[in-house]
């Protein structure tokens, strides 16, 4: 940790800089938004005490806010008709595998809320695929309408149907937000106001949200140079699925990013290519949870490779 | 030498599974269900008796230089055997189980206790051996089946349990085995530490 | 007794033996299992037929001698007055997601799918395995929302399409419905069921020359 820094102050920030995300959720996908978040966060909360006290046998961690925001990351991971078992599965899988069976904070390899999302993923393939079209602030939670979202869309597009070009949303609409999706990933705008607080509050730098963004923008910039039919224009990559919610607010987590700013930017750079090769080439939509987690198993060689020199130390 | 001793320690102490972690590639692979569990290890205890006792019987015939040669043959004859058994006369098992057959000649359980038990025991003693630690891959496989079927398909032998929707498809997959594996031996040896 | 020396004469020899006992023994158990296991395929073909032609129907009927061509096997099936009631053909596709995947589908004289059966296939148990009962399932009724039960436990899938029996390849587009076409794939086995439908589409085009899904996998192959 940074020297004045404590776990909880940073945590905090964290939670703040997530609100407005969920507010826009709330706006665009009604109530359906806030009972899958306020589920996730209760049952990361419950395993996180439930493991710790009788399987772990050790002083409550509650407090640091860890579960709390690997709850909000999940439900921001999810569509917002998605039955509340598969919630709580995903919690017990994000605290219980993805965290506590590697000893705790600060011992996982991997984000636990994106271990819990991808696992919920590969097992629930038809419910974690299908979205909720914003329906506004009264949308129902159980029969919510579906719909296709512009990673379907832009997946489309790159498959030979250049005629889905048509249902994509305009760039503006992308940018707030009004669009299907995931809960926390729709609106980019209130996604970037959270990249401010976090950096003006020093919990990250910029580095990673940086390196991941542009990489992702060079590479969609050069397809859609080449071919400007099938591969659409890379604002749009930037804008939709989960590309701003993974580049600030998870692949930014301190336990599973490299320790040092070149480090950093490397880790961005493998995040961002991965997520462009599955956007475009895998058989999902979305390629950040797993391009997050790829390059999450890649830290510890990225921190040996670039470790900090040491005071005195020759040049090699 | 204590036989029935030989067959419990093939069971518990020397668990294939949960204890030699030997033989993962079929293990992993074959127990989407009981069933195919179940139907795998029986299979493998049968090579594995076999070869046991054929190694066992031939031990000092076969020089040290080519014995593993030797044991592959041996090993690969009974497979191939079984295989060509269970198309003619159980067509339904070999179905299912067809194309994991093969896969019992590179399982290293049976080559690991060619080498490390039937090479240097009797005859009797090699059978008990191939008898408990074919028991207990069987055990281990049949259980990470049964884990794998209920969580993944909502069914214990083909019955069902749960409703089609709650079916989680990871435990049917891959990664569902790997993660299954796992908790399963943090179990085993939980159990095993709070004993001791 | 005393262990043999691990010298070359020694080596060479007991090697050698080995193997030949082994393949001594090998031939005699195929040669005792070879009738049964032929048998079983060739029941196994002929019940092929008379599912995939006949369904449930009890007629009597005749089979022509098979006709192979272009790895396709095709067998005719007649009443007893002569007249065509359909034909199975044996086809494969080599790209499922474990290897070959081997299927006998049965079509009336105007191209419409009787029947099929998966001959033989290396797909995933639980997943791809399912495709011998997938594709001839009635979808599923879509039920009535029920309150609790569906927020808790998810409320059952949209019916989808993924009944084949019936449909005509000539007409329908039968490529999964992820690429445009009408047939759902098995759920988390897209590569298998494109493997099933392109072997049920080649089976088709063998027979009748030309399928409805032609144009669009042609465009789709390009990336």
């Amino acid at each position: 940790m940074h020297c004045g820094d404590t776990i909880e102050r940073n945590m905090r920030w964290v939670v703040w800089a997530l609100m407005p995300a969920l507010i826009v959720s709330f706006f665009v996908f009604g109530v359906g938004a806030l009972i899958v978040t306020a589920t996730s966060v209760l049952s990361c909360l419950f395993f996180e005490w439930f493991i710790t006290r009788f399987i772990l046998k050790r002083p409550s961690t509650l407090g640091d806010l860890s579960a709390t925001i690997t709850g909000i990351l999940l439900a921001f991971n999810l569509p917002s008709n998605i039955p509340l078992f598969m919630i709580v599965v995903g919690a017990l899988v994000a605290i219980g595998i993805g965290k506590m069976a590697f000893g705790g904070l600060g011992n996982n390899p991997f984000n636990p809320a994106l271990v819990g999302r991808v696992f919920l993923l590969i097992s629930f393939p038809a419910k974690m695929t299908s979205w909720p079209v914003p329906a506004g602030i009264a949308a129902s939670y159980i029969d919510a309408e579906t719909g296709a979202t512009p990673l379907n869309l832009i997946g489309q597009i790159a498959g030979g149907n250049t005629a889905a070009a048509d249902q994509l949303p305009s760039l503006a609409n992308l940018f707030i937000g009004n669009t299907g999706g995931c809960i926390g990933e729709v609106s980019a705008l209130v996604l970037l106001i959270g990249l401010v607080v976090l950096l003006c509050a020093k919990v990250i730098t910029w580095h990673i949200p940086v390196s991941i963004l542009s990489t992702v923008a060079v590479l969609t910039g050069l397809m859609w140079l080449i071919n400007p039919v099938l591969y659409v224009n890379p604002l749009y990559h930037l804008c939709s699925g989960g590309l701003m919610l993974g580049a600030i607010f998870m692949a930014t987590d301190y336990v599973t990013s490299p320790m040092t700013p070149k480090g950093m930017v490397w880790y961005g750079i493998g995040i961002g290519f991965l997520t462009v090769i599955i956007r475009y080439f895998g058989s999902y939509p979305e390629g950040m949870s797993f391009a997050i987690l790829i390059m999450n198993a890649v830290v510890p060689l990225i921190n040996n490779w670039c470790k900090p020199k040491r005071f005195g130390e020759a040049a090699k | 030498m204590n036989y029935f001793k030989t067959i419990i320690n093939g069971i518990v102490k020397e668990n294939p599974t949960f204890v030699l972690l030997l033989g993962m590639c079929p293990t992993l692979a074959t127990t989407t269900s009981a069933v195919n569990g179940l139907g795998m290890g029986v299979a493998t205890m049968f090579v594995l008796i076999c070869s046991n006792t054929f190694i066992s019987l031939l031990k000092n015939i076969i020089p040290d230089g080519v014995r593993i040669p030797c044991y592959i043959v041996v090993i690969a004859s009974f497979v191939t055997l079984l295989q060509m058994l269970m198309q003619a006369y159980v067509p339904d098992l070999y179905k299912t189980l067809g194309i994991f057959i093969p896969l019992i000649v590179v399982n290293c359980i049976i080559l690991g206790r060619a080498e490390a038990f039937a090479a240097k025991n009797n005859v009797l003693a090699s059978i008990c051996d191939g008898i408990g630690i074919g028991i207990g891959f069987t055990v281990a496989l049949t259980l990470l089946g049964f884990v794998r079927e209920l969580l993944g398909n909502g069914a214990v032998f083909g019955y069902r349990i749960f409703p089609e929707s709650m079916n989680m498809l990871v435990f049917v997959l891959a990664p569902g085995a790997f993660i299954t594996l796992g908790l399963l031996m943090a179990i085993v040896n939980s159990v095993k530490n709070r004993k001791s | 007794m005393k262990k043999l020396q691990s010298n070359i004469l020694n080596m060479a020899l007991v090697l050698t033996l080995i193997a030949v006992v082994a393949a001594g023994a090998l031939a005699w158990v195929n040669n005792l299992t070879s009738g049964p296991i032929e048998e079983i395929n060739n029941l196994a073909i002929e019940n092929g037929i008379k599912s995939v032609i006949l369904g449930d129907r009890d007629i009597r009927f005749t089979v022509d001698n098979p006709v192979e061509q272009d790895g396709f096997v095709f067998h005719s099936v007649n009443d007893m007055n002569g007249n065509l009631i359909g034909t199975a053909v044996e086809s494969t596709d080599k790209n499922g997601f474990g290897g070959a995947l081997k299927v006998m589908v049965g079509f009336d004289p105007e191209g419409k799918i009787l029947g099929y059966t998966v001959l033989e296939h290396s797909e995933t148990p639980g997943l791809g395995a399912q495709a011998d009962g997938w594709f001839r399932q009635a979808s599923a009724e879509e039920k009535e929302q029920s309150g609790v039960a569906d927020v808790l436990l998810g409320a059952p899938g949209k019916p989808g399409n993924h009944n084949i029996i019936g449909m005509n390849p000539g007409d329908d587009m039968m490529i999964v419905s992820k690429d445009g076409g009408d047939v759902d794939a098995i759920t988390a086995s897209t590569i298998t069921s494109k493997a099933f439908l392109r072997a049920v589409n080649a089976a088709y085009k063998a027979l009748f020359g030309y399928t409805a899904a032609d144009a669009v996998s042609g465009a789709s192959s390009q990336n």
